[in-house]
This record gives structure tokens, sequence and C-alpha cells, in this order.
């Protein structure tokens, strides 16, 4: 823990330094693992100190498509309704036991009847009751400045105005709970930041005898 | 180990052998049974371990998928996602109970039990299973563990939504069904059996009451040593344990019955035991039989050989063509051979080898007989100077005499019952009537001329002695020594043949016993000597005597020296009495010296003494040891005796001669001897013998011969002495003749030594009563 922030903060007052301060802030973020590794779909939330938050978009989608969820990993501000489109040809049973949202869309095809609305901020684990390799992970933040880390483990965030915001990180195979972070922002920043994550396979759809 | 017997010994041996050989077959077989046994038991026991934990295994794996199953269950994860208690402990009952699980409990993945169909089971109870799923969350975890006090098969399931929720355990008792169905597969026992701090319990056993009473008290020695099987002698079982959850808590023990093999392996060493017991049965059957048919001929060739050994005649007890056959045979051949030789031996023993006629031996084992059946005679026959033929003719012709002798015995007229040759040239005859010395002689006559020796021709002349005796009335000694003496008898007369005569015999013992006491009496001074004085008849004095010895016998009384003197002569004692005469003498005159009396005492000398080499320095040493002067003995040797070996005894004479000893010869006129020997002899005197002394006052040629032999002697310088003058008129023509010396019992008879003193000196004063007589004539 204090080595991971030594590191941070060596990276912080680096960065600090290089860059000229702007009225509308970007910050961009390497995410790795401690082998250096990129950690792609790392949720990233900013929740600013003084500034109000914006008003977040209020529709998000979650589909099955190829016998798995896409994506695997969504982040969406609470208060947000989320479509579950079935794509496959076979009918799905969207599910959730997760105390932020608790739903269930029985089996379906197509388009479901109505989208599910997450209002609680948290972490939601989302199966397939026929389908039980299934699953993805909805994270529900309070602020709307919600970025996923792409393949390459980068996050990056536009118009932030000067503000300190508390940065925090989660991943669904993260090993532990990352502490959130204290983060003031007056100029463009870049920051390096490392997540100790199990190295999985992504659920996908098994090969199965059915011939289709 | 000593055995009496080869019989004993074979068998013995038999036994001991085949015993050894049943033990080492026995040990063997029986060592290799039980080694096989265990070894199958052993194996037995390890399938039927991997058999249980197999069935175990599978047993977990199908409660494995049903909990699985169930935990997939959509309403199940439904249930479980409300987090409501009652509906969380409804669900497991539910659900558990549609796979027969009879313990159900649900965790959180961070381990905290929420619930649990056993109100008092605790999270802890069941981390040593939970502590093996976290490594792998997909999978559901079994093991077997005790839980509320039972051991169950435990199963542990992830409950995903999709997210790994909780994990959900079901519980399967390790119960009875299970057992018995395990036996069923195994076909072994089996217990099931907690361990707890040294605390062993027993849950389950299909073991009978009885063994599984037994079983908990053997757990610590089973437990202790696992996958070693464990014999109990108090159980008819072999154990084996194994451990059944991964902190060997629990544990299973099967059983095999041990009787399985140990009957298999009883029922084959009684088999065994019968087998070898036949066997040595026989053996001893067989041995016994055997080693009689061995023994027993060697008893009967011992028993032959005993019989043999004492003489007796016997059968060869075996027959046939065997070693002991042999034996026999050998035996047998043996018992001939001994005969023969024994009767060669007989033979030898009891007969002459040179006459071929009886020998001594065979007079001894022949004559009881014929003394004890008939009165008859034994003839004893001597060949008279045999000795003398012997020298002139040789031995060879001697014994070719013998032989002939021998043969003209056997073939007299009257043919002898017994003949025997007993010594040198003496035969023994037996008859079993009486002869009369004359019937003898005319018997003999035939037996005694004509003699051809390589072409000389012999005549011989034999003694014969005849011992007539009565039936049993002898016995084989008497009769020898009797025969033996009337041939000693038979020497004496002229016609050579004597009769023992009764009483001869008792003087013959006489002889021998005096014989047999001189040197005896001798030391123990039954001899005495006295002294005879000898009176010079001119100077009518008397300075000399002659000692003569006595013999007062303790039980025979007085015994006459003639006889006993004779007697010594011919037993070779003489020298003894000699001797003793010396000393005796020369102790006496060192005495009368002393006291101062001097005489000169004469000693008689037989011709033995003459012959010893050492007389003259004996004689000397005796003088000196005493202090008597030389001169003071003097020493009488019989005519006869000096004609026995003359040169001998003249040099022995000379010797004493020089030593300054007076020498007399004593008897003199009686001996064969011519006078021409008393011219060579060194002596000083001569004895004229009584014989011509004693009556010469009316004989006149008595008077004659002492004449001349006193003027003989005077005129070769020698002193004579009259011997045994007995009255006045003797003395008379005694000094006519010229004598010199006279002794006789006119003057005196021998004296004891007190007397003799006494006498010699009173005979000065008194000597005319002698002389005074002739005087008064």
């Amino acid at each position: 823990m204090q080595h991971y922030l030594v590191n941070l903060i060596v990276s912080l007052t680096l960065l600090l330094g290089l860059t000229s301060p702007l009225f509308a802030n970007t910050l961009s973020i390497r995410i790795t693992d401690e082998m250096q590794q990129a950690v792609a779909d790392t949720v990233v939330e900013l929740i600013p100190g003084n500034s109000d938050l914006p008003r977040p978009s209020t529709a998000g989608s979650i589909a099955q498509q190829n016998l798995t969820f896409v994506p695997f990993v969504s982040a969406y501000t609470a208060g947000t309704y989320i479509e579950f489109p079935n794509r496959d040809k076979t009918r799905h049973h969207v599910y959730s036991f997760s105390p932020a949202k608790t739903f269930e869309i029985e089996l379906y095809a197509g388009k479901p009847e109505a989208p599910v609305l997450f209002d609680k901020p948290g972490i939601v684990s989302i199966g397939c009751n026929i389908h039980d390799y299934m699953q993805a992970y909805v994270y529900i933040g309070e602020s709307p400045f919600l970025a996923i880390s792409d393949s390459e483990g980068k996050v990056h965030f536009d118009g932030l105005t000067d503000d300190t915001y508390q940065l925090k990180l989660w991943h669904p195979w993260q090993k532990k709970d990352h502490d959130s972070l204290s983060l003031v922002l007056d100029h463009d920043t870049s920051i390096d930041l490392t997540l100790a994550v199990e190295q999985k396979q992504k659920p996908k759809a098994p090969k199965r005898g059915f011939g289709n | 180990m000593q055995f009496r017997s080869v019989r004993t010994k074979l068998i013995a041996v038999l036994l001991l052998l085949l015993s050894a050989l049943a033990a080492a077959t026995a040990t063997a077989t029986l060592t290799a049974m039980k080694r096989d046994s265990e070894v199958q038991t052993r194996q037995f026991l390890a399938v039927g371990g991997k058999v249980l934990l197999e069935a175990l295994n599978n047993r977990a794996k199908q409660l494995s998928s049903s909990v699985q199953v169930l935990a997939a269950d959509f309403g199940f994860r439904r249930a479980v996602a409300t987090a409501e208690q009652e509906t969380i402990e409804s669900v497991l009952a539910n659900h558990g109970s549609r796979i027969d699980a009879s313990l159900m409990l649900l965790m959180s993945p961070g381990g905290e039990l929420l619930a649990s169909s056993e109100k008092q089971l605790r999270a802890s109870d069941v981390m040593p299973v939970f502590n093996q799923s976290t490594q792998n969350s997909n999978a559901p975890v079994t093991d077997v563990l005790q839980l509320a006090g039972q051991p169950y098969q435990l199963v542990l399931a992830p409950v995903k939504a999709p997210n790994l929720i909780a994990w959900v355990g079901m519980g399967f008792p390790l119960d009875m069904p299970l057992a018995e169905q395990i036996v069923a597969i195994t076909g072994l026992e089996i217990s099931f059996v907690s361990q707890h701090a040294e605390q062993f319990k027993l849950y389950i056993s299909t073991l009978d009451d009885n063994s599984a009473q037994k079983l908990p008290a053997m757990l610590n020695t089973l437990i202790n040593q696992p996958g070693l099987p464990y014999e109990n002698p108090e159980q008819d079982y072999v154990s084996l344990a194994i451990p059944l959850d991964k902190n060997n808590q629990l544990w299973a023990v099967q059983h095999l019955q041990h009787s399985r093999w140990l009957d298999g392996y009883l029922a084959f060493r009684q088999q065994l035991f019968v087998i070898f017991g036949v066997a040595l049965s026989l053996t001893l059957v067989v041995g016994i039989f055997f080693a009689r048919s061995i023994t027993q001929p060697i008893k009967a060739l011992s028993y032959f050989a005993r019989r043999i050994g004492q003489g007796f005649d016997e059968n060869i007890p075996v027959q046939g063509k065997d070693e002991v056959a042999v034996l026999g045979r050998t035996l047998s051949a043996m018992q001939q051979d001994i005969k023969q030789r024994e009767l060669q031996l007989r033979h030898n023993a009891e007969h002459d080898t040179l006459t071929g006629l009886f020998n001594r031996t065979a007079v001894e084992r022949l004559l009881p007989v014929i003394l004890a059946q008939h009165d008859g005679c034994i003839i004893i026959v001597n060949i008279e100077r045999f000795k003398h033929i012997n020298e002139v003719l040789g031995f060879s012709t001697g014994d070719i005499l013998l032989q002939q002798l021998a043969q003209r015995l056997a073939q007299l007229p009257q043919a002898p019952d017994l003949l025997a040759r007993l010594g040198a040239d003496e035969f023994l005859l037996a008859y079993q009537h009486r002869f009369t010395a004359t019937q003898l002689a005319a018997l003999f006559a035939t037996a005694l001329l004509g003699y051809n020796v390589d072409n000389s021709h012999i005549n011989l002349k034999l003694c014969i002695g005849i011992y007539p005796f009565s039936r049993q009335q002898s016995s084989v000694n008497d009769a020898l020594r009797r025969a033996d003496i009337a041939l000693e008898n038979a020497r004496q007369t002229p016609q050579r043949i004597a009769e023992y005569l009764p009483g001869q015999d008792e003087l013959h013992q006489r002889e021998l016993t005096l014989i047999r006491d001189i040197p005896y009496a001798l030391e123990s001074g039954q001899f005495f000597a006295v002294y005879q004085p000898k009176v010079d008849i001119h100077a009518r004095s008397c300075k000399e005597a002659e000692a003569l010895i006595r013999w007062q016998h303790p039980t025979l009384g007085f015994v006459a020296p003639d006889e006993f003197i004779r007697l010594a002569e011919h037993s070779g004692n003489i020298g003894l009495i000699t001797n003793w005469m010396l000393q005796h003498v020369i102790v006496q005159l060192a005495t009368w010296r002393a006291a101062g009396f001097t005489v000169t005492v004469a000693i008689n000398l037989s011709v033995h003494d003459l012959l010893n080499p050492k007389l003259a320095e004996q004689i000397l040493q005796l003088l000196h040891n005493y202090d008597v002067p030389h001169d003071a003995i003097s020493l009488e040797v019989t005519e006869s005796a000096i004609m026995q070996d003359t040169a001998t005894i003249i040099a022995q004479l000379e010797r004493l001669r020089k030593l300054g000893i007076r020498l007399a010869i004593d008897d003199f006129g009686t001996g064969q001897s011519s006078l021409a020997y008393l011219k060579q002899l060194p002596v000083h005197e001569v004895k004229i013998d009584r014989a011509f002394v004693k009556d010469i006052h009316h004989n006149n040629n008595d008077a004659l011969i002492v004449k001349a032999t006193t003027q003989l002697a005077h005129s070769l310088g020698l002193v004579v002495t009259a011997e045994g003058l007995e009255n006045p008129t003797g003395l008379a023509e005694l000094l006519q003749c010229q004598c010199n010396k006279v002794q006789g019992y006119f003057f005196s008879r021998p004296l004891e030594a007190e007397k003799f003193s006494a006498w010699i000196k009173q005979f000065p004063e008194q000597n005319q009563q002698w002389f005074a007589q002739k005087e008064r004539q």
C-alpha cells in the first residue's frame, strides 16, 4: 500500500510540473497491474469536490450477443435506465441478486418490455439463469465522470473544471477494493495508476453440441 | 549319547531323522502357508481399503454433483440472495431433503456460517473443508469430517449469482446403511471410528457385538500403525485402519475374518500332524522289525561266541548269505580251530615231547582216578648214574636211551595202567594190583639189558621205588612222595629196589621239619655248644677241647647232631651252622680269655665250608672282632670231606694254616682215602676215629691199626689224637701206641661252657683219678 502511494505521488508531481493550467482540464490515466500490463475494463469514477454534478445520461444498454453480455463491464450514473436487448436466437433470463439492484427479466427474446432503472450506486452483478457462464458487471456511480479503460489500459476525461476530485477505481477481478484517491485538477493531467487484478478470461459461450 | 543296543540306536536315528525331516517340512510348509496367508490378508485388506476409499470418493463425487446441481438451482439461489434467515433455512431444508442430505449449512464467501440445520454447529467445525474450497471457488469440495458428534461426508458447493454469493454445504452421514453397502462391495467388515486427542470413539461397526466391544481397546494400536494389518489374539479378525479425512480425525477400520484362512491353515496343519504321526509310527514299527532282524542274529552269535568261549559245542545259529551269516560261519570255523588247538595244547601240556609219554601234569590229572578205584601200586623208576651216561655218551644218546626205555616200559609183560615220565630219567608206572619186590625185579629184567645206541651196547641199571597203595587212601602228592621215598631208599640197597614202608613218610616229614627249622633255631637260641676235653696223656694236662653242637628242638626234643648235620649238608644249610658255631665259640673264647682262662677249641668244618673261598677271611674277621688269637681255635676236617675236591680243599687248608690256625683230620681211618693223601695235607693233627679206639683194650687189630697209624703220623710230623676212649684199659693201650692226646667219655663227656671251664680248672689237681687207675693196674 505504501509503496503504491509513493509511486503515485512521484508520478503526479512529475506530470504536474510538465503541464500548464487551463480552464477546462483533461485527465489521462493509464492503468497497469503489478506486472506493468495494461488493465482493460477498469472503471474510473471522478467525484468533484465543489462543482455541481452535470446531468447524467439517462439510458444505457447491455446487450446479449453471441451468448455473452456486451459489454462485460459498463458504468452508469445512478438513475440510468438500462436496456437488455437480446440479439441472440435463444432466449435469456437476465437477473441480478446484487443489493445495488435486484431484478429479473424472465425468458425473453429481442428487446425486453422495459429498461431497468439502476437508482442506487454500487456494483450490480448480472447473470443469465439459463446460461450460467454469462456474466456482466454494471458500475453504478454517484458522478457522471465515469470511464472504462480500453485495451491499453487508458482512460481519458475532458472538460474537467478546476477542482479537487475523489478518484475511485474498480475492476471485477480486482484482488481487493481500491481506496479512493483525492486529486486536485487545475491543468491537463496524466497519471499512471496500478491496480492488482487477477488475470482471467472474460466469460464467453462454450462450444455446444447443438450445431448452431 | 550312549545306546544300550544297536536296535535302540537304529530306531533312534531313524526317528530322529524322520522327525527332523518332518519338522523341517512342516515348518517350511506352514511358514510359507502362513506367510502366503498373511500376504493375502494384507493384500485383501489393502484392496479392501482402496475399494473403500474409492467407494467414498465415488459417493463424494455423486454427492458433489447433486449439491452442485442444487446450488445452481435458480430458486435456491434466489432464496439465498434474499438474505432472509428464515427463507434461507427453509430453502436449505427443502433442497437438502431433495438429495437426502442429513445436514445442511450455508456459509458466506468469507467463511461465516450463515445457516445450519444443526444449531450447535460452528463455522470453525466446517473450516477444514472450507479452507480447501477457497483455493478454487468454482468447484465443490468434499471431505469426511466430524460434525455435531457424527461423521459426515460434507460437500461444499459454491452458490453463484452469477458471482460467488455463498457456499452451500450438505452433509451425508457415515451410517450403517453405508457401512453395509461397503461390506457388500469389499467383503470386509467395517467400523467407523473417530480420534480426538487420543480418545477413540466407535460410531458404527458391522462387527458382531462381541467383537465390536473389544474393538476400542485395540484402536490405539491400530491407528498408530496405519496401513499395517493388526492381528489381535483376542479377536477373530485382522484389522486395518484407513484415515478418511485429511486431518486423520476419522478412520475406517476394515476387518478380515481371521478364520477364513486360519481354518485352512489349521486343517492343513492337522493333516500334516496326522501324516507325520502315521509316518513316525510306521518308522518305529519298521525300525523295530528291521533292527530285530539285525540284532537277533547278532544276539544269537554273541551267545554262540560265549558258548564257544566256555568250550561248548554249538551249532551255527544263523543261516543265509548275509554278513551276519558269514560272521557266524567264521565263528564256527574259529570254534573248530580252537578245539583243534585245544586238543594240541592239552596233548602238549600232558605229554612229554621226548618220549611221547604222559608228563607230570597228566599224572596229576590221571592218578587220582587210579588211586580212588583199586588197591594197587605206584612204581617210580630211575636210571642209575644217568648223569654219567649223559656225560660219557652225550645228551643225544641219553635222549635215545630214554626213548627206548620208554618203549620198553610200555611193552612190559604186564602193561602199566599209567605210564609217565616225571622228570629227567624218572618214570612212573601205576598198576591196579600189587607186586612184591621180587616180582618186580623179574618184571623189569627185560627193560634192563641190551640197549643199542650208535652201535654201543648198553645195559641199564634201574633204581625202583614201590609204593603199594590202598583204595582211596592216598592223595596224589602222598603217593608220589612215598614212591619217591621208596626210590630214595632203593638207591641205598644193593638190589636197587625198595618198597615204601609205613612210617618212612613220617620220618621224611620229620626231616623236612628239621631242615625247615634250622635257620630259625639258630636265631632263636635252640642250638648250644658243648665242649669235650682233649687230654695230653703224656703231660697229663688238658689245654684243648672240641666244640660240639647240640639242638634242643621245642617240639621234637633233642635232635642228634648226626641227623641234623646230615640234613643241613643235604639242604645246603651247613654253612649257617658253621658260621653260628664259629661265632659262638670265638665269643666264648673271648669270654674265657677275659676271665684269664686260656684253652684251644676245635671246630668242625664241612666240605661245603671248605669250598667257600671266603672262609679264611671270615674266620680272621671274627678272631679280630673279638680279639682272640689265631691259635685259640683249631679246625677239624673229615677225611671224607677232603676226598670231594682235594685240590681246592688243600689250597683252602694251606691258607688257614698260614694264618696260624691248627688243623686236624677228623674221623681218620673211616674214609676210603689212601694214606698217600696224608702227606699232601697241610694239617697238624690226625684224629683217629672212635671205631678203632673204643674196643682197643680187647681188640688187637684195632690196637695194631692205632699203633701203625700213630707211628705213620708221627713220622709225618703230625700230632695224633684218639677219639672215643671209654675205659682206663684203653688208656694204657693208647699210651703204649704213643698217641699224643685222648678225647672220650673216659675223661669227660662233652660239657656245657661253664661246666667245662669248671672241669678243666679242677683237672690238674684231680688227674690222678684217671691216671692212677692205670698205675694201679
